[in-house]
């Protein structure tokens, strides 16, 4: 007879659970293809968001193709007609690791908290849903992780 | 796209130019490279010309530059009007070109509520490092709080010093003028979308290097934002090329903070 123990579907669903929490917690390997998708918004206010956390003087490290996402006209583009507007203006940033935030909102302070493996690392929610995880090497793979979130 | 070179320099600098300018030699037995408190040498691994041309492609094909940067956001030039506070000017271009490419919202920045204090309320030039050092230390205020160019201690209220507060640099980098790479040390930052504050001893002038320009096979240019509204060049945009691109002061402002009115 097969094991009907009613708790095996029970403990299946537990180590699922914890699996994803890891893999929230640690993000993937570097060079994993798998998105870093978390069922947890990385950003807990509604609305979509992008942030990009680079360190403005390790630029020189990266590829150009990667240092031009930051300022890429498809990138804005595409925020400027994605992001949820705060006082009209899209929100979406590109911070330095070491950005003091000033006053901006404690939405950005969260977002900059989010654990990080590595620079340049891209995060973005839509309050449910979202990505954190290593900035891709090209504007397409950017605009290709966002728009599984963002539309 | 006006084009400032060897040849034709003169025409810029003619006495019949009234526009304000102001960049004072800087001394560099009393200020050597680096000496400001809060500034360090230029230690980014300098990127070898054969690289150039690829970078340049990259950045042209995303229209990534801080020029697209600026233009795509229609963020206006400075004007400095008749004050001679180029040398701050120049400073608070880079400083929101560094502000747009974080995607901040733009906040137009008093270039006077830094030059007027530094300078006890007159009218005098100065260099690059002097404005990020205050800036660094005080912040810089919002036009709301302190006119583009009004040289009065009536603006510096308690108002005032709350929202400059808001508005600092706390990185910035001195580039060595003395260095035969000086020009490479320049077109590195450009490369990497961080602008340069430039002065230069030909022109009396200080203005604010923001992108790299390949002119022909080999021959490269630095692409500029003035401080003289945006009827001067295109929207304030122009290029020096030659010795004339080689400046004798440069300053870059790395880190800004994130702040929105």
């Amino acid at each position: 007879m097969p094991n009907r123990d009613p708790l095996v579907p029970l403990l299946l669903a537990v180590c699922v659970a914890l699996g994803g929490m890891l893999v929230q917690a640690h993000g993937l390997p570097q060079g994993c293809d798998l998105p870093a998708i978390v069922s947890v918004a990385p950003i807990k206010a509604p609305g979509f968001r992008i942030l990009i956390v680079e360190e403005s003087n390790e630029r020189n490290k990266l590829p150009a193709s990667q240092v031009a996402i930051f300022t890429s006209a498809a990138l804005t583009e595409y925020a400027n007609e994605k992001c949820v507007k705060v006082s009209g203006v899209p929100e979406f940033r590109v911070f330095d690791q070491h950005t003091p935030l000033t006053s901006e909102s404690e939405t950005w302070e969260e977002a900059m908290a989010v654990a990080r493996t590595s620079l340049p690392w891209l995060i973005c929610s839509d309050g449910r849903r979202g990505f954190s995880g290593p900035l891709p090497k090209t504007v397409d793979e950017t605009l290709a992780i966002l728009k599984r979130y963002g539309g | 796209m006006l084009v400032i070179n060897d040849d034709n320099w003169q025409e810029h600098v003619a006495p019949s130019d009234l526009r304000g300018r102001g960049y004072e030699r800087r001394d560099r037995a009393s200020w050597p490279v680096a000496s400001a408190p809060r500034s360090r040498a230029f230690d980014l691994p300098i990127i070898a010309r054969s690289e150039w041309d690829d970078r340049i492609n990259e950045l042209e094909k995303n229209k990534a530059t801080l020029r697209h940067v600026l233009e795509r956001d229609a963020i206006p030039s400075l004007n400095q009007g008749n004050t001679n506070y180029c040398w701050c000017n120049g400073v608070v271009t880079g400083m929101t070109a560094v502000r747009a490419a974080n995607r901040q919202p733009y906040i137009a920045l008093s270039p006077a509520s830094v030059a007027a204090p530094i300078k006890n309320y007159r009218n005098n030039g100065g260099w690059g490092g002097e404005a990020l050092e205050y800036i660094i230390d005080n912040g810089i205020c919002s036009t709301k709080h302190w006119p583009a160019n009004a040289i009065d201690r009536d603006y510096d209220n308690a108002q005032s010093q709350a929202n400059r507060r808001l508005h600092m640099v706390t990185e910035w980098i001195d580039i060595d003028c003395d260095d035969r790479d000086c020009f490479d040390m320049v077109f590195t930052c450009l490369l990497l979308n961080m602008p340069v504050a430039c002065g230069f001893n030909w022109w009396s002038h200080e203005t604010c290097a923001l992108w790299p320009v390949r002119l022909s096979a080999g021959r490269y240019a630095i692409g500029h934002r003035n401080s003289w509204g945006d009827d001067y060049g295109q929207n304030g945009f122009f290029v020096l090329e030659g010795r004339k691109a080689i400046p004798d002061d440069a300053c870059v402002p790395v880190v800004v903070t994130g702040a929105r009115e």
